[in-house]
């Protein structure tokens, strides 16, 4: 139940797209894996890693992450199950410590955080998220630090959900704290107090919306509004599946607060991160640059500017003017909202 | 068309230094683990709390007069509950008070050339350990950036 109950034994690079400087780093940890079960671990990583690199909009930037997954034995196998929240009363002696029923919740699922991010740290130093995968078949996981989740079907969902909040700054869009049946009374108006989450916001109007650019000028804002405050609004949409607008019940209140969609990972598991969300994502992962040597300046803008980085124009820009020179070079993998400078010439392109 | 390498301009390479700062926390009380630098180019420095008219945590590295060098959001880096998941996929996520909260997080900022010292500061109301916030932001920690870089205890 200490790092005495395992081994670490070392990292594997298991999708290698650059410099871990410059890519945006996955390390995946296991739990609960005794020596003998490490190539089921290495299967089951693999398998984890491919249901996040094809959710979108991961799979649209491949070209950037990394992911790498560290073996790490344990003396038993599996997690501790207490019998206090109806568990099997499993003891399980492992390098993390796994554990169902934290803090009295059958389903929450934790590791020694601060050992995760040690080992983590040491193998991959520039990790930028960290998930630990659990080898039992009990449903369950958390958040914080380090992503936790189980072998249970649709647990790879609460690490993907995860990350959303830990390596991407998104808030929770629930319109509820314990949950719409709670009888909770103390959540029917967010307190008058901007989140500083790019997913939620207590703007009304269309001006106000932090992703009012997103809004599509036929769409109503709000384009719902919850009629009882001192309940969950649980109609259907009023709006086709995919429409950004601004959608009241989201950060823990029944009204106050607004979602920029009717549906949303960060709501509920096994739905899509909303345009919103996955505009963030996009803004934290790093970015390729283009090529736009020997293209008209037009062209180059908007192959920038569709990257995710800002373009700055050096030398003469009239009409017919195309890029001779680019900086960073084409390929490079870069911080979005870098500035990738174009310098110009004018008349044909050779 | 040319060699696309061969005319590529030289302009100035962004910062690759980074520092990564691992805390823990129990209640109001934040410490720090470790840290250690690393090679790391990061994304660009958030605006300031007054600009972006948040409630939050953030942590800044400044020079030794105290101006802010960079500026990291931290989203909820010490909750006070956990987020419990339904097994079935649709169903309501929901949240639950811990009784005891403690934990871990960690930072990466870029390693600066001026850089003195790191703050972990909030304005947010439901913060441990956060004043009125009227009185401005809390500082939570604050770490020394000018000696060593290896991990301390």
């Amino acid at each position: 139940m200490t790092t005495s109950d395992g081994s670490v034994l070392g990292r594997t690079t298991i999708v290698d797209r650059g410099s871990p400087a410059e890519c945006w780093n996955l390390v995946f940890l296991g739990d609960g894996y005794t020596s003998t079960q490490l190539a089921q671990y290495a299967t089951d990583v693999n398998n984890a890693a491919s249901v996040l690199l094809n959710t979108p909009p991961f799979n649209g930037r491949r070209a950037v992450i990394n992911v790498f997954r560290v073996d790490v034995s344990s003396t038993d196998s599996g997690a501790d199950d207490p019998v206090a929240c109806g568990g099997s009363g499993a003891v399980r002696r492992t390098y993390f410590d796994a554990t169902f029923c934290t803090n009295g919740i059958q389903r929450l699922l934790t590791v020694d955080a601060a050992t995760a991010l040690a080992v983590a740290g040491a193998q991959v130093p520039e990790f930028d998220a960290v998930l630990v995968i659990v080898n039992s078949t009990v449903y369950g996981g958390s958040g914080g630090a380090v992503g936790v989740f189980s072998l249970a079907g649709n647990a790879t969902e609460i690490a993907i959900h995860e990350l959303g909040h830990t390596a991407f700054g998104l808030a929770d869009e629930y319109m509820y704290y314990r949950g719409c049946g709670s009888g909770e009374t103390d959540r029917d108006h967010h307190p008058p107090v901007e989140p500083v989450e790019p997913n939620v916001t207590i703007a009304s109007t269309r001006a106000g919306l932090k992703w009012r650019d997103l809004i599509l000028s036929s769409t109503p804002v709000p384009t719902m509004s919850n009629p009882d405050c001192a309940q969950c609004d649980s109609r259907p949409s009023p709006v086709p599946t995919g429409t950004v607008g601004a959608f009241e019940g989201a950060h823990y209140a029944h009204c106050g607060a607004y979602r920029p969609e009717y549906g949303c990972k960060l709501l509920t598991l096994g739905t899509p991160f909303c345009a919103v969300c996955q505009r963030r994502i996009r803004q934290v992962l790093p970015t390729t640059v283009p090529h736009v040597r020997e293209l008209r300046v037009a062209q180059a803008v908007k192959l920038v500017r569709g990257a995710g980085l800002v373009p700055k124009l050096v030398g003469p820009q009239q009409h017919g003017s195309w890029v001779w020179q680019q900086s960073p070079k084409a390929g490079a993998i870069v911080a979005s909202g870098s500035t990738v400078t174009m310098r110009l010439r004018s008349g044909p392109i050779p | 068309m040319s060699d696309v390498g061969s005319a590529d301009t030289r302009d100035e390479e962004p910062p690759r230094r980074a520092v990564r700062l691992v805390f823990a926390y129990e209640g109001d009380e934040v410490r720090l683990l470790s840290r250690a630098r690393i090679e790391k180019v990061l994304p660009q420095s958030d605006q300031s709390a007054d600009a972006l008219n948040f409630r939050g945590t953030w942590s800044e590295v400044r020079d030794a007069d105290g101006v802010t060098l960079d500026r990291r959001v931290l989203v909820d880096p010490m909750p006070r509950d956990a987020e419990v998941f339904p097994e079935q996929l649709g169903e309501e996520i929901s949240r639950e008070p811990v009784e005891r909260p403690s934990g871990v997080f960690t930072l990466l900022v870029p390693d600066l050339d001026g850089a003195d010292h790191l703050a972990v500061l909030s304005n947010s109301p439901g913060q441990a350990g956060v004043r009125a916030a009227e009185s401005g932001p809390t500082e939570l920690v604050r770490v020394d950036l000018t000696t060593g870089g290896e991990a301390q205890p």
